[in-house]
């Protein structure tokens, strides 16, 4: 556990504990009234740390989406709980900015308006608004598009004034849900290094949710790998390429093949090959609850 | 050159109007057309000159009143009755639909002898027609803009710790208007069309009365007059109710024709 020890210095800032979440199915034997329970989430355990950038990856339906509505607080776990700054998540708040899959801008408000949604809610004064939202516009690069509607934007223009959006209220952590999944290839790339300066820049906690395992490995100081049915961590791997990181740079190192290449043999769901050399590759091990507290 | 094209632009969608009316003009002329049946433009014109403005425009404000209000009070009902049924109680607004979607296709004319037992013969027999046919557009509008709203945005709102009240007035709101603007326009036309329909039946003012009248007794070219004053009332009204739905719904892509 020394690897695990060290990763974990002090409280972590974000700490799902035993997570466990379930739907009820109806049962599939015609006349039976039973409804049986179906756990999208079980014994789910993760510990991130400040600053840290973490990817999340896992095949289809194995509650990615369920995790990040738990994180947001949109739904309500049955089973163990997320801590933030070792106080449990009881809902929404401003203290957690998201990005959702496929941007979710609000149509009739302008790129300004839109970035300024959660101050609104917050209640901070239209002045200041101003003065924030000036400072995001600059930090996603979208200075003369201010009174642009998103219509009137290209998808990767799109997505920086959704991640201006949830950076603008000042959360500490990130929440990103597949978010450049909808654009283009050159968008996708060039956006991930904006992203990358712009974790540099704010130093926020990033939890990044994705079904590619090169954006993961490409971005991420770890990787946690989620299996399906229920959906647990079944191993967080560690990333050590080095920082300040561009994709394009580490993409044809040896150390980002093997790392990927152990992604992909856990996503595919074979034990990892005894020849690979575990230090080289330095494989964090899944973090037990007992290991964290 | 430029200020040319510019008025040719402009005038674009008014060029098969002029056309159509000098056709009109003319036709009679040319033996085309019998000018008793069809009389031309400009004598139609004199009809209405003959008539007098003053007394145009009292029928004209006439019909009026009764549109207006027959669609505020529906409008004030149908609104919030859809936006009430699809938004809380989804279940019991596909438990009506196909009741509703029914009703919706009675014309108010074959409802009109139910409507005069109720409430009575009068002004207010044009009131329950106009009140019909705004009706159900306008619910079913805002029924539809409450079922097309992208539940992502209502997520996003939520996850910015947006209050039920937020979501309504910053999301749910905004995001119907188009649909509902769109309810209003064509349920103001259908309840316009309506009137016509119902003076002539029940009234003894207004533009539809006055086509009635002029029908009763034979006088052609005022039955053209009343047309074309239906026309350019009708035209005004949708125009009107356009120019407010571009201000408000600029955030939309438009079509690249509409764009002069």
């Amino acid at each position: 556990m020394a690897a695990t020890a060290a990763v974990l210095e002090g409280t972590p800032k974000i700490e799902i504990r035993g997570l466990g979440r379930s739907f009820n199915k109806k049962s599939n034997v015609p006349g039976t009234k039973t409804k049986e329970k179906f756990f999208a989430l079980k014994d789910f355990n993760l510990a991130i740390n400040k600053g840290e950038f973490v990817a999340i990856v896992g095949p289809s339906g194995c509650g990615k989406s369920t995790l990040l509505d738990l994180l947001v607080g949109l739904s309500k776990a049955d089973e163990g709980q997320i801590l933030i700054d070792g106080k449990a998540i009881k809902g929404p708040d401003l203290d957690r900015g998201i990005v959702l899959q496929g941007y979710a801008l609000f149509p009739w408000r302008t790129v300004r308006r839109n970035i300024e949604f959660g101050l609104e809610i917050k209640g901070i004064p239209a002045k200041e608004r101003a003065e924030i939202s000036d400072k995001f516009i600059k930090l996603v690069d979208l200075v003369g598009f201010e009174n642009h509607y998103p219509y009137e934007l290209s998808g990767g223009m799109q997505q920086r004034v959704a991640i201006a959006r949830a950076l603008a209220y000042d959360p500490e952590v990130l929440l990103m849900d597949e978010p450049f999944a909808a654009v283009d290839a050159q968008t996708r790339e060039t956006m991930q290094d904006e992203l990358l300066t712009i974790w540099e820049k704010t130093g926020k906690t990033i939890i990044f949710v994705t079904h590619s395992i090169e954006e993961a490995v490409g971005l991420a100081d770890r990787v946690a790998v989620i299996c399906r049915s229920p959906g647990s961590v079944k191993e967080v791997v560690d990333v050590k390429l080095p920082r300040p990181r561009r994709i394009g740079d580490v993409r044809n190192t040896p150390d980002f093949s093997l790392v990927s290449h152990h992604v992909w043999e856990l996503l595919q769901d074979k034990a990892p090959e005894e020849k690979t050399p575990r230090a080289q590759i330095d494989i964090g091990e899944e973090i037990l609850p007992d290991t964290v507290i | 050159m430029k200020i040319l094209l510019a008025i040719h632009k402009r005038l674009m969608s008014f060029y098969l109007i002029i056309a159509f009316i000098l056709v009109w003009q003319f036709s009679s002329k040319f033996g085309w057309t019998n000018a008793t049946f069809v009389p031309p433009f400009t004598t139609v014109l004199t009809e209405g000159a003959d008539l007098g403005l003053a007394r145009i425009l009292v029928h004209i404000a006439i019909s009026l009143k009764r549109v207006v209000f027959g669609f505020a009070l529906s409008t004030v009902i149908a609104l919030p009755l859809g936006f009430v049924l699809a938004d809380g109680a989804p279940k019991l607004a596909a438990f009506l639909r196909p009741l509703m979607q029914f009703l919706s296709q009675i014309p108010p004319f074959i409802l009109y002898p139910l409507f005069l037992l109720v409430i009575g013969p009068g002004e207010n027999g044009i009131y329950i027609v106009i009140f019909w046919s705004v009706f159900w557009p306008v619910l079913f509008t805002t029924m539809q803009g409450v079922n097309d709203i992208d539940p992502r945005l209502i997520r996003a709102a939520k996850s910015m710790r947006a209050s039920t009240g937020d979501v309504l007035f910053k999301v749910i709101f905004p995001a119907i208007f188009p649909n509902v603007m769109r309810g209003i326009r064509s349920g103001l036309t259908m309840g316009f069309l309506m009137l016509i329909g119902s003076e002539s039946m029940g009234a003894d003012s207004g533009i539809g009365w006055m086509i009635h009248n002029a029908q009763g007794l034979g006088w052609i070219p005022r039955i053209y007059l009343g047309a074309l004053i239906v026309c350019v009332v009708g035209f005004l009204l949708n125009g009107a109710l356009g120019a407010v739905e571009k201000t408000f719904v600029d955030w939309k892509e438009v079509p690249e024709d509409v764009i002069i």
